[in-house]
């Protein structure tokens, strides 16, 4: 119980400052953002969470529950941030199910989902965030992969090849 | 005590290890198999095994109550969220437009011109993969006369939730109507 409050109580503070650090200025880069701020705040205010509840008459936490907080704490991060992005940029593939699933039993034909999807022009949106992340440059008419570590792509295309064995455009 | 909070701490951790190898196994031995599936089946195996670490708490002398406020209150949370950050990094090769053009454009040092990659990436072509797609996974029924309606539940509840959240924290429905 006592991990489950410190956790509560850390998350509840951090994504109270996101919110009103949001409606204040949203931030260029946003993700890195939402890291620094969920980790550095949690870690800042923890001592704050330790008191008030030690005020509340819980006993307090051992190592082996901060470690335990810790872990909760990364994985409820981890876990907003990955959502996140779906917040930033739209979901095709969600868009679409909310879509057909507005029609109801009426349903959409292909003709439907084309206008649909001409309104959302999501791959259009893509290259122009890539370009303005400076993952592409733009060169004599071409795009080129510009100077950039790309350690996500490169560690998800690695499990995706290696670990699981799929080949592009296997796995349904 | 300490065994106990170890024991604790340790459950989402081999919950999701066991995730990923089931996980992988799968693929290996099903690759046509649609990705959404194999990644809820590993995750019902990984809450399994979150089942079988928590029970290892009662035989070291937890009393029943209390293993079940701790499993339900934070070791299944912390596993739904580890969960859940795993099927997005799967997913990401599966569906990600950027890292699909950071793929292609990998093997082509000079580059692909402009009007290449657009036509390639060519909205109404992704929109047919995608439906087909959804289709072979049960989230959308296609009729004999073209029309497609919605099928299994799961992915509208997680639109919906998107989608509020949307509207909560950032005040808009989509990027393309601000």
């Amino acid at each position: 119980m006592n991990v489950f409050l410190t956790i509560a109580f850390l998350l509840s503070v951090v994504f109270a400052a996101h919110l009103v650090w949001w409606r204040v200025a949203v931030p260029r880069r946003q993700r890195s953002a939402l890291l620094l701020l969920f980790f550095t705040g949690s870690l800042t205010i923890s001592p704050l969470a330790a008191f008030t509840l030690q005020k509340a008459g819980f006993a307090p936490l051992s190592w082996v529950q901060w470690l335990n907080v810790a872990l909760g704490v990364l994985a409820f991060t981890l876990a907003y941030v990955v959502t996140y992005s779906a917040l930033e940029a739209d979901s095709p593939t969600l868009s679409l199910i909310r879509h057909v699933a507005t029609a109801g039993s009426r349903g959409l034909t292909l003709e439907d989902l084309q206008a649909f999807m001409n309104e959302r022009p999501f791959v259009t949106a893509r290259l122009s965030a890539l370009l303005e992340d400076g993952m592409l440059s733009e060169r004599g008419g071409r795009y080129l992969l510009a100077e950039h570590p790309y350690t996500l792509f490169r560690l998800v295309l690695f499990h995706r090849h290696t670990v699981l064995g799929l080949v592009d455009d296997h796995g349904g | 005590m300490i065994a106990l909070e170890l024991i604790h701490l340790a459950a989402p951790v081999a919950a999701l290890a066991s995730m990923c190898v089931i996980h992988a196994v799968w693929c290996r031995m099903a690759p046509d198999a649609p990705l959404l599936n194999t990644l809820a089946a590993s995750g019902v195996g990984g809450l399994a095994v979150l089942a079988g670490v928590e029970l290892a708490a009662v035989s070291a002398g937890q009393p029943v109550r209390d293993m079940v406020v701790a499993a339900v209150l934070v070791d299944a949370p912390i596993f739904a969220c580890l969960a859940y950050g795993y099927a997005n990094f799967v997913n990401l090769g599966q569906s990600s437009v950027r890292v699909r053009i950071y793929r292609e454009l990998l093997q082509m040092p000079d580059g692909v011109a402009i009007e290449t990659l657009r036509e390639e990436y060519d909205e109404h072509g992704m929109l047919r993969s995608r439906l087909e797609r959804l289709v072979s996974a049960g989230d959308l029924r296609k009729d004999g006369g073209g029309v497609y309606r919605s099928g299994k539940s799961r992915l509208q509840h997680i639109a919906s939730v998107i989608f509020g959240l949307k509207r909560f924290v950032l005040g808009r429905h989509s990027e393309f109507n601000p």
